[in-house]
């Protein structure tokens, strides 16, 4: 998708607090998966991790890093996962409903795709 | 034909079933059941017991998802598969995680780190000329 519409928005992954750790939550499919890694206990262990994820997944497009503190996924309310549409000047567009369940790319580019309308 | 139950053996069973059998020409048949009104009181009692512990359940669920995600996790990581079943688990996570933003606010704005350069970057920034969208999530 930031493909689909590169050069009229920018995507940015903001990676926050891992969902399933090893040590508090661990999800079967993750074992499946080998996506195995413990709560961070630091900015630079949670940096390291994010970064094996974007290396992993493929991510093409820049990916920030929640501090330690949580501030931004707490007012984001962005656990476990969620997808948020900004326009120029920071005013919300669009807000997902929180994943897993909320998490649907779909109704995010059909939001996109009203706002490149006006444009 | 009519046929009468008695459990004989002292316990605490009390009730009586009453079994009636009208076999009518047609071939259709009837039956009926009675059941004393102690045995009545008994499960409604079991009904509402169980009711009030389910109600409770819902309630400790409830709480846990409006708690921070650390906590949240503590909780389910602890709570068999079969539990899920028990509560509205999607009708409540999207209540207790709709979160203070909607669309039309004002983004909140932060610095956070640029995971490639390690810069600390206005979040206001990214969407000053241009739409953003901003995936939230973390590898598991």
């Amino acid at each position: 998708m930031s493909e689909q519409f590169k050069g009229k928005v920018d995507f940015y992954a903001v990676y926050i607090l891992e969902a399933h750790p090893t040590d508090v939550w661990e999800m079967q499919s993750n074992v499946t998966d080998k996506v195995l890694f413990r709560s961070p206990r630091d900015e630079e262990e949670r940096a390291t991790v994010a970064g094996t994820c974007v290396r992993k997944l493929g991510i093409k497009f820049p990916a920030l890093v929640d501090r330690f503190d949580n501030k931004v996924e707490s007012a984001y309310t962005g656990w476990p996962d969620r997808l948020y549409l900004i326009a120029p000047q920071g005013r919300v567009l669009y807000k997902s409903k929180p994943g897993p369940f909320g998490f649907h790319p779909d109704d995010l580019a059909a939001a996109i795709r009203r706002l490149v309308g006006k444009y | 034909m009519l046929i009468f139950l008695r459990d004989v053996s002292g316990g605490d069973w009390d009730a009586e079933q009453r079994f009636e059998s009208h076999a009518k020409l047609a071939g259709n048949v009837k039956f009926t059941w009675t059941i004393k009104k102690k045995t009545k009181r008994w499960l409604g009692a079991t009904l509402a017991a169980l009711f009030c512990l389910w109600l409770a359940f819902v309630a400790y669920i409830d709480w846990a998802m409006h708690q921070p995600p650390e906590v949240f996790a503590h909780v389910m990581a602890r709570m068999p598969m079969p539990a899920y079943f028990l509560f509205p688990f999607e009708t409540m996570w999207f209540d207790a995680r709709k979160g203070t933003l909607s669309a039309g606010d004002l983004a909140p704005d932060f610095t956070v780190e640029t995971l490639s350069t390690k810069t600390p970057t206005q979040l206001a920034s990214l969407w000053a000329d241009k739409p953003v969208v901003l995936v939230f999530g973390s590898y598991t």
